[in-house]
């Protein structure tokens, strides 16, 4: 960034002080890459090429899971589970643009790298509860969710080279999380788990959204 | 208490050592049943003996100053305003509010069918699903594994515990094979899961009034001779241990077709430990009462826990809470914040309608023969209810002893006309609760029937739904004898016609369905053999199109081509030929000429019945707009020049069932703006298009400012080239911002007047393009706000401005990268 301030002491054409302030592009995006990282997925009809899967925490079912799947062409197909409200199978459609977005986002969140270890050894938010000294002084804010829903992400890259690494093919990446929503809050420093949440949002989108349709 | 006196560094150890003391008295007494569950922030992986034991207070333990601790807690539980099924929720909180202020655990608490569940199979009991977050939001955990042990289903009914040394939990269900009893093998396991000291039992009642650390404990080495691990509340354990249809409400699971509305033994244990307060000691000063109320559907300040349906925070139900750990006693903790939502469409909720206030004595009784819906019942001209279908109701205000009642019907049902009688209805409370009250809803009848004209002859029957016949003496009115059912259907029909003279007599209006009164529009036209009526019909492009003649004789029209009514007419007698339903698939409007007349000594073939296919206009809404010059188009033309904000409407209609397809033939300009379309394309569907919707958005991508002479605060802004000037002057006392993304260009005839201010930024790279650098804050407002949503774009966790920041130029700034 650069900044030029200044106060005007008598009357001047400025640009006679300032010609243009040029700055380095930032790289070109192209297609099928997310910062650095180069990938690509099948564009065949019948490949998955993501799926989300979201498991209620309290609810005691026989399948309880809701399953999205994205498929290579575009297509998405919820399965809802045969007790619930929207039982069944219902459809909708993202554009080719809307496919690479999902995907590149994905990516972007570091689905690919994402260890849920890390989680295990990370420390709370630190932020010290209000008024936290005296005879009832109080440690950091922690936050829980209980009964939250266990949700996976999986996804499926034909080629995928991060930087600085070869190219790997026919790669799939599954990922569980638990309570990813309360981790986000829970964990506002570690940046993958917000990557993670905001793109969990799009699947809910997705699933909560007035496009879906039951399938014929 | 005198135990207060005891230095906190010491209370654990002086704690353990009461507790193992305690224990050994009551293994060599007569047994005591155990009772048990644990607390939420008992959950950590961290293995310290602090973490393990931990118990979590309600909101409101701790004062808002956060200086005292209170003694007299109260919870109040709200429905967020405008939640989906917020009223059908008040009930259940109220009855889940009682129920926690009660603390009043039970054996046998979990009803199925065999054990007089309400809860239909197919539905989930919303009351007693909320009981369970509910217990959350007041900070009690689960008694076993649960979801976030990570164990498979099956193994989720292992007592609820933290790993030990080896870093994983170990289970082994031991030789009864029952997860979650006494004897199962946990390893190195520790339990976060308070007992009752001296037995095992989770099942049973406790027996006695204390609960705190001397009669309760999480140490393993203090269970029974015997045992290897703490049991848990599950219903299959208390089935092992002889009580039956018995589960902790905090055992998470919750199925279909079973309610659970009341709180087991370890509920309550749980809840009335925690009111020993931060010694664990009962007596002392740091006790406290918990009161939990409902505040029913609110967004009070008062609020503590805010219950709400909203399917983007859970798949089914969730607590979610905030809390914070007191420095000293670190194993204890205090809630700030709780919300439970649910998920609407997760199941099929059942919602409780039958309050469990137990104080006073309640009136219900029995509902039978109910089939429409609209029913509500009042007692003593009040206290409404709402009944959905047949069986028992209560109301849901008490009444004292001695009180009269008097049970009486507000509305009756409405889409089905019925009408509900009350028997029993009034009377005075006697010492019990009033079960007696019978409603009976009967379903009104109606008649069917309608007027005979032309009838010269004799012999006319007519049949109302192949049956009840009417025989038919001469004109005028007639009426079947047989009431049907409101809501049934009806169908006449001539079963003889006419002779001496011979007549043909059709049927109008000949079928429907009851709907709340007497059909009396039946016509029975006879006419004497003579003449035909018809013509033609054209332009017909739709179906359904029906004709009458003189009103009956409807004739249903397939296409277009000549058409004949069935019934002849006699010479001399008139017709008049109408439509009675117009084309429906296909919106189209027919009109009939030569349609009138009378009946001469020939038939009639010169009616004439034209179709035209209806016309509908196409608009919708813009929004956002500033600039000036937008276009719009319709298929590609039709143009229409939109000035302002507000709804717009082209101005040439399309015949119906024709596509539109809306689209920008020009773009605003000063400032340039981008608008966009959605909804935007469709096919006329019977009526007008007014949802086009057409959101403007200012180009960001450049700005030149030009022509223009700041005074005051003003800001000037692009998302990559920002241009100043030329004819560009800053006044005076202006305070100017200059912010590019990549570049600020700035024009020699730019003038800066003495006394004015301002600041030249850039950010580096385009807002308008993905990169794998941060951006830096400061540098634009609109930057400022994309990273006040997601600080990943400004480099918060090694963050940078990808795809996702980009989204949001449009998304949050409201600009638009053209």
């Amino acid at each position: 960034m650069s900044y030029q301030s200044w106060k005007a002491l008598s009357c001047l054409a400025l640009g006679a002080l300032v010609a243009v302030l040029p700055m380095a592009a930032p790289a070109q995006n192209q297609d099928l890459t997310q910062g650095q990282t180069q990938f690509s997925y099948s564009r065949d009809a019948t490949a998955v090429v993501v799926q989300y899967l979201r498991t209620p925490g309290e609810l005691e079912a026989e399948d309880p899971t809701t399953r999205l799947s994205v498929f290579g062409d575009g297509r998405v197909l919820v399965d809802f589970p045969a007790f619930s409200v929207r039982s069944g199978l219902h459809q909708t459609r993202l554009s080719e643009d809307e496919l690479d977005s999902l995907v590149r986002d994905l990516v972007a969140a570091r689905v690919m790298e994402f260890d849920p270890a890390t989680l295990d050894s990370a420390n709370p938010q630190a932020s010290p509860a209000s008024g936290s000294s005296g005879p009832f002084a109080l440690g950091p804010m922690r936050t829980h969710t209980a009964d939250a829903d266990r949700v996976e992400f999986v996804i499926r890259l034909e080629t995928y080279a991060p930087p600085g690494s070869p190219t790997a093919e026919d790669v799939e990446k599954r990922l569980v999380v638990h309570d990813l929503q309360g981790l986000r809050r829970q964990h506002p420093d570690i940046p993958a788990v917000t990557r993670l949440a905001v793109v969990e949002r799009r699947f809910i989108a997705l699933i909560e959204g007035d496009s879906l349709e039951p399938q014929p | 208490m005198r135990r207060r006196t005891v230095p906190q560094a010491r209370l654990a150890m002086y704690r353990r050592s009461l507790a193992m003391l305690t224990a050994g008295a009551l293994l060599a007494g007569a047994a005591a049943p155990a009772l048990a569950g644990s607390f939420i922030g008992s959950l950590g992986s961290n293995s310290s003996l602090q973490e393990q034991e931990y118990i979590l207070h309600p909101i409101g333990y701790l004062n808002d100053a956060q200086t005292a601790l209170v003694s007299d807690v109260t919870v109040n539980l709200c429905i967020v305003p405008g939640s989906p099924n917020a009223a059908a929720m008040v009930t259940p909180v109220a009855n889940i509010a009682r129920v926690m202020t009660a603390k009043a655990g039970r054996t046998g608490n979990l009803l199925v069918a065999e054990s007089g569940d309400p809860v239909p199979f197919s539905q989930w009991d919303f009351e007693s699903v909320a009981l369970h977050e509910v217990g959350h939001c007041l900070g009690l955990g689960h008694v076993n594994a649960a979801t976030e042990s990570g164990l498979p289903p099956a193994d989720r009914d292992y007592t609820k515990a933290a790993v030990g040394g080896n870093g994983i939990l170990n289970i082994d269900a031991g030789t009864d094979a029952r997860r979650g009893s006494s004897d199962d093998i946990r390893s190195d396991d520790v339990s976060v899961h308070w007992f009752r000291l001296g037995t095992n039992d989770p099942c049973g009642d406790p027996g006695t009034t204390t609960f705190d650390s001397t009669t309760y404990t999480v140490d393993t080495a203090s269970l029974p001779a015997g045992d290897t691990f703490t049991a848990n509340a599950d219903q299959g354990v208390c089935s092992d241990l002889g009580v039956p249809n018995t589960e902790a409400v905090m055992q998470q699971g919750s199925p279909n077709g079973q309610s659970q509305r009341f709180l087991g033994h370890s509920g309550e244990a749980m809840l009335r430990l925690g009111m020993s307060g931060l010694d664990e000691i009962q007596g002392t000063s740091d006790d406290y009462t918990l009161t939990v109320e409902s505040l029913g559907i609110s967004d009070s300040p008062d609020c503590d826990v805010n219950l709400s349906f909203n399917n983007a925070q859970t798949g089914f139900a969730v607590c979610g809470v905030s809390f914070a750990s007191f420095i000293n006693p670190s194993n204890h903790g205090v809630m700030f914040s709780a919300n439970a939502f649910f998920n609407s469409d997760a199941v099929p909720w059942f919602f409780n309608t039958t309050s469990n206030d137990s104080s006073g004595f309640s009136v219900g009784g029995t509902v039978s023969g109910l089939a429409g819906s609209g029913l509500v019942l009042q007692n003593n001209a009040g206290d409404d209810l709402a009944i959905a279908g047949n069986g028992s109701f209560t109301f849901a205000t008490r009444l004292g002893d001695t009180e009269a009642y008097s049970v009486t019907v507000q509305t009756q049902p409405s889409d089905l006309s019925q009408t509900c009688s009350v028997t029993n209805g009034s009377g005075v409370i006697a010492g019990a609760d009033v079960t007696n009250v019978a409603v009976n809803c009967v379903t009104d009848t109606f008649t069917v029937g309608g007027t005979v004209s032309g009838l010269a002859g004799t012999g006319l029957v007519l049949q109302n739904n192949a049956g009840d016949d009417l025989v038919i003496s001469g004109n005028g009115s007639f009426t079947f004898g047989t009431p049907l059912d409101d809501g049934s259907g009806y169908s006449v029909s001539v079963l003889t016609q006419p002779t001496g003279p011979a007549q043909t007599c059709a049927v109008g209006n000949p079928s429907g369905t009851l709907d709340g009164s007497n059909v009396t529009n039946v016509t029975i036209t006879c006419v004497t053999a003579g003449f035909t009526v018809g013509g033609t019909v054209s332009g017909l492009d739709g179906t359904g199109l029906v004709l009458t003649n003189n009103g009956g004789d409807d004739l249903t029209i397939t296409g277009n081509g000549a058409f004949t009514f069935g019934t002849p007419l006699s010479g001399g007698e008139g017709y008049a030929v109408a439509v009675s339903v117009q084309p429906s698939d296909l919106s189209q409007t027919c009109s009939v000429t030569n349609g009138s007349g009378t009946v001469a000594s020939a038939n009639v073939t010169d009616v004439a019945v034209n179709c035209v296919t209806d016309t509908f206009t196409v608009g919708g809404d813009v929004s956002g707009l500033l600039g000036s010059g937008l276009v719009l188009q319709n298929n590609g033309g039709d143009d229409l020049a939109v000035g302002a904000d507000g709804s717009f409407t082209f101005s040439t209609p399309l015949v119906d069932g024709s596509d539109y397809q809306a689209s920008i033939a020009s773009q605003p300009q000063d400032p340039a703006q981008t608008c966009v379309i959605s909804s935007g394309s469709g096919t006329l569907a019977g009526s007008g298009v007014t949802d086009i919707a057409v959101v403007c958005r200012v180009n960001c991508l450049t700005n030149e400012v030009s022509g223009v002479t700041d005074t005051g605060t003003v800001n000037h802004e692009a998302c990559d080239a920002l241009s100043i000037g030329p004819n560009y002057t800053a006044e005076s006392g202006a305070d100017v911002f200059w912010s590019g993304g990549t570049e600020i260009r700035i024009f020699p005839d730019t003038r800066i007047e003495e006394g004015a201010t301002g600041t030249a930024a850039t950010c580096g790279q385009s807002l308008c393009e993905a990169s794998t650098e941060p951006m830096p804050q400061g540098c634009n407002s609109c930057v400022d706000a994309i990273c006040a949503v997601d600080d990943f774009c400004c480099g918060a966790g090694d963050g940078f401005y990808d795809s996702l920041c980009v989204l949001q130029v449009e998304a949050t700034c409201n600009l638009s990268c053209n």
